[in-house]
C-alpha cells in the first residue's frame, strides 16, 4: 500500500482547520473573526497543498496513491486550485449571510469547507468508491446550504427539491457504478481503462446500461438538460449569499468528476458516449437558452444561463481526452464569473433572500455605478463577447468539438450562443437605459463581495486579453 | 518603426477612450471632444507615415505581432499592414477625425458630451482592429466591437424610447448576420486549421473544393449582409439614424457599414474560387441598390433619405466586389464616404439650423440662410449623383462599366445599376430641392442660422475631398487600381472596360444622372407635388417590411422572444416585468410549463432521460 | 453461483424505488423509496463482488460505504422535511410549489 501524505493534504487540512474551528468556537465563542481565521487558513493550506501538487505530479509524473484510491495528477490538482480559492471567494460573498445567522454561522463556514473538500476530492478520485464518497460529502452539505435559512418557504423548498432529486440521481449514479463494476471486475478508473482497453466484451449490454447511468448521475451534477430541472428552483429559492458557491462549484465537481468517468475510465468507448453526450449538450444548450429567455427573475435565468454553459462544457468532452483542456478553461473561467453574478446578485436583492426580481435591477447604474459594471461585464463575459474570458472559452470548446467532427454540434452552439445574448443584454438594457425607482437609493456593497468582484473582473479581463499562459498551462491538467 | 506607428494608430485612439471613460465627466466640455479629436487626427498622422512607403512603391506588407493570443488556433494578437489595411485606415481615421471635430460643435451641452466622445473614439480604435486584423479571429474581435459601439452610439439618446429601441433592433439583426459570419468561420478553422489570413488564402485552393468555397462565401455574405445593410438585413439602417447625426455620418455611411464589403474584398481569395458565392453577391447588392433607392425616393425625412441612400450606395459596392472588381469596389467605399459623410454633416448642420427640424416639408428656402453647408452639400449632391469630374462619377463608373465587361446575365446587372444611378439622382435632387430652394415652409418660431466653424470646416474638408477624391483613379490615371494591385495579387479581377465602350457606357451614366437631376428639378422646381397617394405611401413605408418582419418574428422562435422582450422594455419601466409576464404567456407559453417545479415532474425528466440514455446506450451495445 | 435471481431482485427493488418517487407525495415516502433504490444497489453490489470473486473485495466494501453514505444522506434528509413541515404543516411534496417556470 504506497502512501503519499501529500495526497489528502488538502483534505486533510481542512478538516484540522473545520474541527478547530468547531472546538474552539464551542468552548470559548470567539465569534466570526474566528471563523473567517480557521477558514482563510483551511483554504490558504489546502490551497497550497494542492499547488504542491501541481509542481511536483502535473504532466506525465503523475501517480495514484493508499491502494489506487487517490490521485495527485495535474488534472486535480489544477481543479483544487481552482475549487479551494472558490470556497474562499465563496465565504467573503456569503460573509453578510453568516453574520445575520448568529452563532450557527458557524456551521456554513464548516459546511462549505467540507463541500470543498468533497469537491476536490471527486476530482482526484481514482477509484470510483472514491468519487462517490466525494459526491455525497459534497452534495450533503450543499443540500444543508441550500435551506440554510431555515424560516424561509422558499429555502427550504429549494433545500427538500435539491435533496430529493440529488439523492435519486445518486441512487442511479449507483447503479451505473455496480454495473460497471459487474463488467469489469474493478472500481479503479485506471483499472477500469486498462481493462476497456484490453478485453472485447462479447455482450457489452451490462457495461452499457452502466455507462448510462453513470451519465445521469454525472449531468444531473452539472445540471445538462434534461437532468436540469432542480437547478433553476434550487438557485433561485437558496439564500443569495448560497447560490454563487452552489453553482459554481457543482459545475466545477461535477465536470471533473465527468471527465474522468468519460474520458479516462471509459474512455475506449468513447464512440459510445459521445454521441449522447453530444446530444445532452445540444439539447441543454437550446432549452437552457430558450428558457433563460422569459425569466424575470435574475437568478432563475442565470440558472437557466448555467444549463446552457453546461451544454457548452459538455461541447467540449465529445472529443474525449482531448478536449479536457478546453474543458478546463471554460469550466475555472465561468465558475468565477457565475459566482461573481450570484454575488452581485447578493448584494442587489439581500444576501438572505432567494428571489431576485430583475426589476431591482432597473437602473442599478444610477445606484450603484459599480455593481452595474460589474454585473454588465459579466453579462458581457457569459455572453462570449471578445476580450473577456468567456470568448476565448467558447472558441476553445468549439473548436474540440470540430477536431471531434462534431460540427453540426457546433452550429447548434454558435446559433444558441448568439440567441442567448439577448438576454444577458437585456440586464444591461435594464441596468443602464431604464431609470430606478424614486424611493430606492444608494446600495452599500460589503467588504467581502468588492473584493471577489474586483478579483473576478479582473480576471475575466485579463484572462480575455491575454488567455495562452492559462490555456498553455492547462495543457499539464490532464488526468492520470 | 513603422509597426509602432501602425500600432499607435490603433493605441491612440483606444488610450483616448480610456482616459475619457475616466475623467469624461470632469474634463471641461470642449477639451474632452478636442483630446478625442487629437487622438484620432494623431492615428491619422500615424497611419499616413506609415503608408508612405506604399506610396513610392518601395513598402512592403508586414505582420504587427502584439503578442500570442489563442496559440491553439494558430492565432496571435497581430495586425497586417498592407496596401488595402493601409487605404481603410487612412479612410477611417481621416474621416473619424473630421467627423470628430464637428461633433465638438453638434454635441455642445449635451449632458453626456464626454461620454459621447468615449464611444466615438472607442469605435475609431476597433474599426482599426477591425480593419488591421491579420486574422480571422481579430477580425470577429473588432466585428463585434463596432458592432457594440454602433449599439451604443445609435441608443445614446435612450431616454427617447424610439432610439433606445432602434440600437436593439440594429443589434439584434446583427446578430442574425453574425450567426452566418461565425459559422463561416467555424467551416473555415474546420478546413484549414487555423485563422490566419495569409495560411488561409494561400492554401485554399488546394484545399476547399468548389462546394466548400461556395459555403463560405454564402455564409461570409450573409455576416457582410448584416454589417452592409444588405436585403434582407438593411431594416436596421434606417433606424440607426435615431442617434446623434455625427454618428450616423461616422458609423452608419462612412465606416462600420462598409466592413462587409472590405470583408468581402478581403477573402477575395475565397469568392475567387466560389463564382455562385460571388454572383449571389453581386445579385444582392444590385437588388439592394435598386430597391433602397426607390425607398429612398418616398423618405419626407432628410436623414432617411440619405440613410437608404447609404443603403443603395453600398448595394453598388457589393456589385463591385461581388463581380470581381474589387478595386472598383473599394474605390467607391473610398469615395463614398467622403461624400456620405457629407451629406450627412451637412444634413446635421440643417437640423441644428432648423432646431431639431427633420421633418423637409417644413424646410425650403435655406440656401440663403446657410450659404456654407448649401454649397458643400451641393458639391456632395453632384458627386453622389454621378455628374465628372466628382469623386462619385468615377468610382460608380468604374463599378458600372466592369460589371457590363464581363458579359452575359451580368449585363442585367449593369443595367439595374444604370437605373439606380438615374434614381439616385433623383432623390437626391429632390432632397436638395425640398430643402434648400422654393419658399420657406418653416414652423413658427424657426429661424435658421448657419452653423458654428467647428462643423463647417469638416464640410469644406469633406467637400474638397468629394471633389478631388475621385481623381485617384480614373480611366487615364490608375493610381489607386496601381496601389491596391499587390494585394489582390492571387485573386483574378474583372476588367475595366477600355476605348470606345469606356466612352459610352461613362456616357450612359453620365446621361441617366442628367436625366435623373433633370426630373426631379422638374418636379420640385416651384411646389411642393402631393405625394400620398399609394404607391408613395408604399415607397415611404419602405414597402412595410418593417411590420411584416415584425408579425413574423412576434409568432415563431427565439429570435421573437428576443425581440419581442426587447420591444417591451422599450415601453417604460414596468415594462420589462409586465412584458416578460405577456411574453411569456405568448411565446415561452409552449415551453415553460415542463418546468412545473414539482418534485415529481422533476424527477420523472430524470428518470425519462435516463431511460432514453439506456435506450441508447443499449441500442449501441446490440442489444 | 447463481447470479440472476439477485439480479431481479435488485432490479425490481430499484424500479419500486423508481415508482415510488413518481408516485408517492409523502416527503417521506419519498425519501423511503430512495432507500430502496440504494438498498437494490447493495445487493447489486454484493452480489457482484462475490460472483467475480473479486480479490480486493471492492463490492462488499463499497456495499459498506453506500450503507454509510446512505445514513447520512437519510438524516439531513429527515432533517429537511421536518424543517419544511414546521414551516407548512405539510410534507406534500406537491405543495413545493412557490418556484417554477
Amino acid at each position: 500500500m504506497n502512501m503519499n501524505l501529500l495526497a489528502v493534504a488538502p483534505e486533510v487540512i481542512v478538516v484540522v482547520a473545520v474541527v478547530a474551528l468547531l472546538m474552539i468556537d464551542v468552548q470559548w465563542r470567539p465569534g466570526p473573526v474566528w471563523w473567517a481565521i480557521a477558514a482563510a487558513m483551511g483554504i490558504a493550506g489546502a490551497t497550497a497543498a494542492v499547488a504542491l501538487q501541481w509542481v511536483d505530479y502535473r504532466g506525465a509524473d503523475a501517480a495514484s496513491f493508499f491502494s489506487d484510491m487517490i490521485a495527485i495528477d495535474g488534472f486535480g490538482a489544477f481543479a483544487g486550485m481552482v475549487i479551494f480559492p472558490l470556497a474562499g471567494l465563496g465565504l467573503m460573498a456569503a460573509w453578510p449571510l453568516i453574520r445575520s445567522q448568529g452563532g450557527r454561522g458557524a456551521e456554513f463556514v464548516v459546511l462549505v469547507l467540507i463541500a470543498a473538500t468533497g469537491a476536490h476530492l471527486m476530482a482526484a478520485a481514482a477509484n470510483l468508491i472514491m468519487l462517490f464518497v466525494g459526491l455525497e460529502v459534497f452534495s450533503i452539505s450543499l443540500y444543508v446550504l441550500a435551506g440554510f435559512t431555515r424560516e424561509r418557504v422558499d429555502a427550504d423548498e429549494a433545500a427538500l427539491k435539491y435533496f430529493l432529486l440529488g439523492a435519486v440521481a445518486s441512487a442511479i449514479f449507483l447503479y451505473g457504478i455496480a454495473l460497471v463494476y459487474a463488467s469489469t471486475g474493478t472500481t479503479s478508473i485506471g483499472g477500469i481503462a486498462t481493462y476497456l482497453r484490453s478485453t472485447i466484451l462479447l455482450r457489452p449490454g451490462v457495461l452499457m446500461a452502466g455507462m448510462a447511468m453513470l451519465l445521469v448521475g454525472l449531468a444531473f451534477k452539472v445540471s445538462a438538460a434534461p437532468f436540469h430541472m432542480w437547478a433553476p428552483d434550487v438557485y433561485q429559492g437558496a439564500p443569495g449569499g448560497v447560490t454563487g458557491f452552489l453553482a459554481a462549484g457543482a459545475k466545477v465537481a461535477g465536470f471533473a468528476a465527468m471527465a474522468r468517468v468519460l474520458a479516462v475510465a471509459l474512455g475506449g468507448r468513447i464512440d459510445d458516449w459521445a454521441p449522447a453526450v453530444a446530444v445532452l449538450a445540444a439539447v441543454s444548450i437550446v432549452l437552457g437558452t430558450l428558457l433563460a429567455l422569459v425569466q424575470s427573475d435574475l437568478k432563475r435565468m442565470l440558472a437557466y444561463s448555467s444549463v446552457a454553459h453546461a451544454g457548452f462544457i459538455l461541447t467540449a468532452l465529445v472529443a474525449g481526452a482531448n478536449g479536457i483542456p478546453d474543458m478546463w478553461f471554460y469550466v475555472a473561467t465561468y465558475a468565477v464569473q457565475v459566482l461573481a453574478a450570484f454575488t452581485v446578485a447578493s448584494v442587489v436583492s439581500g444576501a438572505t433572500q432567494g428571489r431576485a426580481p430583475l426589476s431591482d435591477y432597473t437602473g442599478l447604474a444610477s445606484r450603484s455605478p459599480w455593481l452595474a459594471g460589474m454585473l454588465g461585464l459579466l453579462m458581457l463575459a457569459m455572453a462570449g463577447i471578445p476580450l473577456t474570458a468567456g470568448f476565448v472559452g467558447k472558441a476553445a470548446v468549439f473548436r474540440s468539438a470540430i477536431d471531434a467532427d462534431y460540427l453540426w454540434l457546433v452550429i447548434v452552439g454558435v446559433v444558441s450562443a448568439v440567441a442567448g445574448l439577448f438576454f444577458y443584454l437585456r440586464v444591461i438594457v435594464l441596468m443602464y437605459m431604464q431609470a430606478a425607482d424614486e424611493e430606492s437609493g444608494h446600495i452599500p456593497v460589503p467588504g467581502g463581495a468588492r473584493v471577489v468582484l474586483v478579483a473576478v473582473g479582473v480576471l475575466t479581463v485579463l484572462i480575455g486579453v491575454v488567455p495562452w499562459p492559462l490555456l498553455t498551462w492547462l495543457r499539464d491538467a490532464l488526468p492520470l | 518603426m513603422t509597426g509602432t506607428l501602425v500600432s499607435l494608430a490603433i493605441l491612440l485612439p483606444l488610450g483616448g477612450s480610456v482616459v475619457l471613460l475616466f475623467a469624461g465627466k470632469r474634463l471641461p466640455e470642449p477639451l474632452a471632444g478636442v483630446i478625442a479629436t487629437l487622438t484620432v487626427a494623431g492615428a491619422f498622422g500615424c497611419a499616413a507615415v506609415a503608408a508612405v512607403d506604399f506610396l513610392t512603391g518601395a513598402g512592403e506588407a508586414l505582420t504587427v505581432r502584439w503578442f500570442d493570443w489563442m496559440p491553439a488556433f494558430g492565432v496571435d494578437a497581430s495586425l497586417g499592414w498592407d496596401r488595402l489595411s493601409a487605404l481603410m485606415t487612412l479612410v477611417v481615421t481621416g474621416v473619424g477625425a473630421l467627423i470628430h471635430l464637428y461633433s465638438i460643435g453638434y454635441m455642445k451641452g449635451d449632458a453626456r458630451f464626454g461620454r459621447f466622445f468615449t464611444y466615438l473614439n472607442l469605435f475609431i480604435a476597433s474599426m482599426l482592429i477591425l480593419v488591421l486584423a491579420d486574422n480571422f479571429a481579430m477580425l470577429f474581435v473588432g466585428w463585434e466591437l463596432v458592432g457594440l459601439c454602433s449599439y451604443l452610439l445609435i441608443s445614446f439618446w435612450f431616454e427617447r424610447e424610439t432610439a433606445a429601441a432602434a440600437g436593439k433592433k440594429a443589434f439584434i439583426v446583427n446578430r442574425v448576420g453574425d450567426v452566418g459570419f461565425i459559422v463561416a468561420l467555424m467551416v473555415v478553422f474546420a478546413h484549414f486549421g487555423s485563422f490566419r489570413f495569409d495560411t488561409v488564402f494561400e492554401s485554399a485552393p488546394e484545399v476547399l473544393t468548389t462546394g466548400t468555397a461556395t459555403a463560405i462565401g454564402l455564409l461570409l455574405l450573409v455576416g457582410a449582409a448584416g454589417k452592409s445593410a444588405q436585403l434582407p438585413l438593411y431594416v436596421w439602417l434606417p433606424d440607426a439614424m435615431e442617434g446623434p447625426t455625427p454618428v450616423s455620418a461616422l458609423i452608419h455611411a462612412a465606416t462600420m457599414v462598409t466592413a462587409g464589403v472590405y470583408m468581402v474584398a478581403r477573402t477575395g481569395a475565397i469568392f475567387g474560387m466560389a463564382p455562385i458565392a460571388a454572383g449571389t453577391v453581386a445579385v444582392v447588392g444590385a437588388a439592394t441598390a435598386l430597391y433602397a433607392a426607390t425607398i429612398a425616393v418616398a423618405q419626407t425625412d432628410i436623414k432617411r433619405v440619405l440613410a437608404y441612400s447609404t443603403i443603395s450606395q453600398l448595394g453598388y459596392m457589393f456589385m463591385g466586389v461581388g463581380a470581381a472588381a474589387y478595386v472598383a469596389g473599394v474605390f467607391h467605399l473610398m469615395t463614398h464616404s467622403f461624400f456620405k459623410a457629407l451629406l450627412f454633416l451637412g444634413a446635421g448642420s440643417v437640423i441644428h439650423g432648423m432646431h431639431g427640424e427633420q421633418d423637409m416639408a417644413k424646410m425650403g428656402g435655406l440656401r440663403r440662410k446657410m450659404p456654407a453647408t448649401f454649397a458643400t452639400m451641393t458639391i456632395a449632391w453632384l458627386a453622389i449623383s454621378g455628374i465628372p469630374p466628382l469623386a462619385g462619377f468615377w468610382s460608380k463608373d468604374e463599378i458600372l462599366g466592369t460589371v457590363f465587361e464581363r458579359g452575359g446575365a451580368w449585363t442585367v446587372l449593369w443595367g439595374v445599376g444604370l437605373l439606380t444611378a438615374l434614381l439616385t439622382a433623383f432623390y437626391m435632387t429632390r432632397m436638395m430641392w425640398l430643402t434648400f430652394f422654393g419658399e420657406p415652409r418653416w414652423d413658427d418660431g424657426v429661424h435658421p442660422h448657419e452653423s458654428p466653424a467647428v462643423m463647417t470646416i469638416p464640410l469644406l474638408a469633406l467637400a474638397g475631398l468629394s471633389v478631388v477624391g475621385g481623381l485617384v483613379n480614373t480611366p487615364f490615371r490608375t493610381t489607386l487600381e496601381h496601389f491596391l494591385d499587390p494585394v489582390f495579387d492571387a485573386v483574378r479581377l474583372a476588367h475595366v472596360p477600355t476605348g470606345s465602350t469606356a466612352v459610352a457606357l461613362a456616357g450612359a451614366s453620365v446621361i441617366a444622372a442628367l436625366i435623373g437631376i433633370g426630373l426631379a428639378a422638374l418636379r420640385y422646381r416651384d411646389r411642393v407635388p402631393d405625394e400620398t397617394g399609394f404607391a408613395w405611401r408604399l415607397m415611404g413605408r419602405g414597402y412595410y417590411v418593417d411590420d411584416v418582419y415584425g408579425q413574423v418574428f412576434a409568432r415563431s422562435g427565439k429570435l421573437a422572444a428576443a425581440w419581442l422582450a426587447f420591444r417591451f422594455d422599450a415601453r417604460g419601466i414596468d415594462g420589462a416585468v409586465e412584458g416578460m409576464g405577456a411574453l411569456t404567456r405568448k411565446t415561452g407559453g409552449w415551453l415553460r410549463p415542463i418546468q412545473t417545479g414539482f418534485v415529481r415532474t422533476s424527477a420523472a425528466g430524470v428518470v425519462l432521460g435516463a431511460v432514453a440514455l439506456l435506450g441508447w446506450f443499449l441500442w449501441r451495445g446490440g442489444l | 453461483m447463481i447470479i440472476n435471481q439477485f439480479l431481479v431482485l435488485a432490479a425490481l427493488l430499484f424500479s419500486i424505488g423508481i415508482y415510488g418517487v413518481l408516485v408517492r407525495r409523502n416527503a417521506v415516502l419519498v425519501l423511503l423509496s430512495i432507500e430502496l433504490m440504494l438498498t437494490a444497489v447493495n445487493i447489486n453490489l454484493v452480489a457482484f463482488g462475490s460472483y467475480i470473486q473479486d480479490t480486493l473485495r471492492s463490492g462488499q466494501v463499497f456495499a459498506l460505504f453506500v450503507i454509510t453514505v446512505a445514513a447520512a444522506e437519510v438524516g439531513i434528509g429527515l432533517a429537511i422535511v421536518v424543517l419544511v413541515f414546521r414551516n407548512r404543516a405539510s410534507a406534500n411534496v406537491d405543495e413545493l410549489d412557490l418556484m417554477r417556470w
